[in-house]
C-alpha cells in the first residue's frame, strides 16, 4: 500500500535523516530480489488473496507533527490504475488527485489544477498500478539485492528496483517477517526531484491481506504521517469517481484547441 | 526547576534545529558551537520566560537573516510582553517615510477612523513610548532601513483585543492630537496554520475606472480556499478589464506555494518559474501552472517596505517574467522559506530552512525587490487623501498621459 498523496508545502525542505545503520559486510549468501519480493507477497497474504481484491477504499488521518498540521484523506482505487483521492488539511484546504492509467492530475488550493507530465506522470502512473507489487516486472526492468541493513532495529534485506524510466527505488524487507519496512525513492515533480524515505509499519490483516496502516514519509526536513483508519476492499465504487474533473478537462480542451490552432497556422496554404 | 529544564531543552532544540536544517552548512559564517557556549548558560540561569527567550533570540540574531525567531507561546503572557493569541487592531497602517511615522491608511468603521484620525498624520507616541526614541533604538532587522523602521513601529502598535492605548499624533498642521483607543477584532477572517499564531486574513476586491481595472488586496498569503476563490472571481469578473492591480503593500507573506498558484492566473505559458528554493539537498523551482483561462491584460503589483517573504517571491517573480509592472517602494528583502515548530517550553521556533533565489540567481534575502516605478507617498499627498502608488498603477493600465505606458 503506497501513500499516493504527497502534500508539498513550501518551506519544508528535506532533512537528511541518517538514523539507520548498515550492517558490517560479512560473507553471507543473500537471497535474490525475486525471492525477497515473493516472500513479501506471501507474507502479505499471497498472490491469490491479493488478486481477489478488486477495489479499495482507504480512509485515513494525515499529520505533519513538526508544524502542527493535521487533516484527513480518502482514497479510491481499482485496476488497472484508476485512483482518486481527496485530502483535506487544516489551513491548506482540499487536494484532489487522480489517475486513469493514462492521465495523472492534481488540484490543490495552493497551486491550482495541473496535469502531471514527463517523469512526474510516469512515476505517478506507476504508483497507481493497482497490483503494482504483484506485477512489479511490468514497471521495473531489474531488481537486485544490494545487501543487508537495519531498519528500526529489524535486520532487513535491501533491494534495488530499477524502473524502465526514472530513478531507482530501494526497498527494505524484514528478514524474519518478510514485510517491507522502508522504501527510498526520488519523487520527480515539475519543480525538481525530491528524495523521500517512507517507513511503513503497523501491518493489519484485512480478510487475509496484510496492509500497512501507518506510513511515515520523510522529505525536505518534514515528516508526513498517514494512518489508515478504515480499509475497505471490494466496495462498490461508481465509475464516475474516476472521471477527470472539469478544471482538468478545461486544461485538456485548451491544449487541444491550441494544438488545432498550431496545426492550422502551420498547414500549407491551399491553392486557389 | 522544571521550567528551567524546559527552557534549556528548548534552547538545545533551537540550536540543534538550526545546525541541522539551515540551508548553508556554514550557517552564514557564524561559529555555532561558540554561540551555544555563549548563550546556553544564560538560559540555564534565567528565572522567567522572557529572560530565557532573550538569549535564544540573540543567538538567532547572530545569523543576520530573517525568519529566525522565538515566538512566545499562547499560554505565556507576561507583563512586559503584551502579545497573546488574540491580537487586536485600531484600524490604521503606519509607514516610516523620510524618518517620520506617517499614517498611510485608516480603515473605515474601526477605532482610529471613529476617533477622527486621518491619513497623513504623524504618529509620535504610543503610550509613554516616543516613536522617535523607539526608532533610534530599533535594530536593523532588514537590509532595507525603511522596512526595519516600519516594522518597528508596527510592533509598537501591537496589542490585545480589549486593551486600551493612548496614541499621540501630529496632525500635519503642527497640532498635537491625543486619542485613547480600544483595540478591537481586526478586519477579516481569523485563520491559523499549524503552530502559527492565529491571524486575520483580509481580502478585498473591487473594480476601478468604471470597471476597466480590477483590484485585489490581501494582507496575508494564507486561507487558500478563500484567497484562491477571490482570485478566480476577480479574473472571471474582469475578463474584459484592461488590467488588474494586485496590492501587496503591507503583506508580510505566508504560504509560499500560493505565489505559484496566484501567478497561474496571470501567466499563460507553461514551465515558467518564479525562482528557486534551495535547501542543503534540494533545489525546488517555483513552477507556475497556468490556468485554463489566465488573465492576459496588464498586471500591476503594488509593493512597499512592509511587503515581505511570499509577497516578494510573487512580485519579484512576475517582474522577472516581465508579466507585471511593480509600483511603490523597495520591499523588505526577507524571503526565506521557513517553518514554525513547537518548543518544549510552549514557545515556538520559526526557522528558515531554505534560501530563495530569483530566476536569474539573484537572492531576495537582504536585497528585496525594486519596483519598476519607485513611488513614495509624501505627507502632503497622504493628507489630501491621495494614494499616488495606486493612482500611478491605474494610470499605467489605462495609458493615461504622463504615465509610462503613454510613453511606450
Amino acid at each position: 500500500m503506497k501513500m499516493t498523496i504527497a502534500v508539498m508545502l513550501l518551506g519544508f525542505p528535506l532533512l537528511a535523516w541518517a538514523e539507520e545503520a548498515e550492517q558490517a559486510n560479512r560473507p553471507v549468501k543473500l537471497p535474490s530480489a525475486e525471492e525477497i519480493i515473493a516472500n513479501h507477497i506471501e507474507a502479505t497474504g499471497g498472490e491469490a488473496a491479493r488478486r481477489k481484491v478488486k477495489t479499495r477504499k482507504v480512509s485515513g488521518h494525515l499529520s505533519m507533527p513538526q508544524i502542527g498540521v493535521e487533516g484527513t484523506l480518502v482514497e479510491y482505487a481499482k485496476p488497472p490504475a484508476y485512483t482518486y483521492s481527496e485530502a483535506d488539511v487544516d489551513g491548506l484546504g482540499k487536494t484532489r488527485e487522480g489517475t486513469d492509467g493514462k492521465l495523472a492530475w492534481v488540484i490543490d488550493q495552493l497551486r491550482g489544477p495541473r496535469l502531471l507530465e514527463g517523469e512526474s506522470a510516469v512515476f505517478r502512473l506507476r504508483a497507481a498500478r493497482f497490483y503494482s507489487e504483484l506485477d512489479w516486472k511490468l514497471d521495473y526492468k531489474s531488481a537486485r539485492t544490494l545487501g543487508e541493513a537495519v531498519v528500526k532495529l529489524q535486520p532487513c534485506y535491501k533491494v534495488e528496483l530499477v524502473p524502465h524510466s526514472g530513478d531507482t527505488i530501494i526497498n527494505y524487507y524484514d528478514q524474519r517477517s518478510h514485510l517491507m519496512l522502508r522504501s527510498d525513492m526520488v519523487i520527480p515533480t515539475a519543480g525538481g526531484k525530491i528524495p523521500v524515505e517512507s517507513y511503513v509499519e503497523a501491518y493489519k490483516d484485512f480478510d487475509g491481506v496484510k496492509v500497512p496502516t501507518k506510513t511515515i514519509m520523510k522529505m525536505m526536513g518534514q515528516e508526513q504521517i498517514l494512518e489508515i483508519k478504515k480499509y475497505e476492499a471490494n466496495v462498490e465504487i461508481p465509475d464516475k469517481t474516476f472521471d477527470v474533473p472539469e478544471e482538468i478537462q478545461a486544461i485538456l480542451d485548451k491544449r487541444k484547441n491550441e494544438a488545432g490552432e498550431d496545426a492550422k497556422t502551420s498547414a500549407p496554404a491551399t491553392k486557389g | 526547576m522544571e521550567q528551567v529544564e524546559l527552557n534549556v531543552d528548548s534552547f538545545d532544540l533551537t540550536w540543534e534545529t538550526v545546525r541541522d536544517t539551515h540551508w548553508d552548512p556554514d550557517l552564514n559564517g557564524v561559529d555555532w558551537e561558540a554561540a551555544r557556549s555563549k548563550y546556553r548558560p544564560r538560559v540555564l540561569a534565567a528565572r522567567s520566560m522572557s529572560s530565557a527567550r532573550e538569549p535564544m533570540r540573540e543567538m538567532l540574531q547572530e545569523l543576520g537573516q530573517s525568519h529566525f525567531r522565538v515566538i512566545p507561546g499562547a499560554a505565556e503572557v507576561e507583563p512586559e510582553e503584551s502579545l497573546t493569541d488574540r491580537i487586536g487592531s485600531v484600524g490604521l497602517s503606519v509607514r516610516v517615510i523620510d524618518g517620520r511615522a506617517l499614517v498611510t491608511r485608516v480603515w473605515p468603521q474601526m477605532p482610529a477612523s471613529d476617533a477622527g484620525i486621518r491619513q497623513g498624520w504623524e504618529l509620535v507616541a504610543v503610550g509613554r513610548t516616543s516613536v522617535n526614541q523607539h526608532l533610534r533604538g530599533a535594530s536593523q532587522r532588514f537590509a532595507n532601513p525603511a522596512s526595519s523602521a516600519s516594522f518597528a513601529v508596527a510592533e509598537l502598535l501591537v496589542d490585545a483585543i480589549g486593551q486600551r492605548q493612548t496614541l499621540a499624533f501630529e496632525d500635519g498642521s503642527g497640532q498635537r492630537v491625543v486619542h485613547s483607543l480600544t483595540y478591537t477584532e481586526p478586519l477579516g477572517e481569523a485563520v491559523g496554520f499549524g503552530h502559527m499564531r492565529q491571524v486575520h486574513s483580509y481580502i478585498q476586491s473591487r473594480t476601478l475606472a468604471a470597471g476597466r481595472v480590477g483590484y485585489l488586496e490581501f494582507n496575508l498569503f494564507l486561507n487558500p480556499p478563500i484567497l484562491m476563490s477571490a482570485m478566480e472571481d476577480l479574473v472571471q469578473d474582469c475578463e474584459a478589464c484592461t488590467g488588474i492591480i494586485l496590492d501587496l503593500r503591507g503583506n508580510p507573506g505566508g504560504l509560499g506555494a500560493l505565489a505559484m498558484g496566484i501567478a497561474g492566473f496571470f501567466v499563460a505559458e507553461s514551465g515558467q518559474s518564479l525562482g528557486s528554493m534551495m535547501t542543503r539537498d534540494v533545489n525546488f523551482n517555483f513552477i507556475v501552472f497556468p490556468r485554463a483561462r489566465p488573465f492576459r491584460g496588464k498586471l500591476a503589483v503594488l509593493v512597499d517596505s512592509m511587503s515581505a517573504s511570499t509577497a516578494e517571491i510573487l512580485a519579484g517573480g512576475l517582474q522577472d517574467l516581465q508579466r507585471a509592472r511593480l509600483f511603490g517602494e523597495r520591499t523588505a528583502g526577507a524571503a526565506l522559506p521557513s517553518q514554525i515548530v513547537a518548543l518544549p517550553n510552549g514557545d515556538r521556533l520559526q526557522h528558515a530552512v531554505a534560501n530563495f533565489v530569483r530566476p536569474d540567481g539573484r537572492s531576495l534575502e537582504g536585497v528585496g525587490v525594486m519596483p519598476d516605478e519607485l513611488i513614495v507617498p509624501s505627507q502632503v499627498e497622504l493628507l489630501l487623501g491621495q494614494d499616488p502608488v495606486l493612482e500611478s498603477a491605474e494610470g499605467w493600465i489605462l495609458g493615461r498621459p504622463g504615465t509610462t505606458s503613454a510613453l511606450e
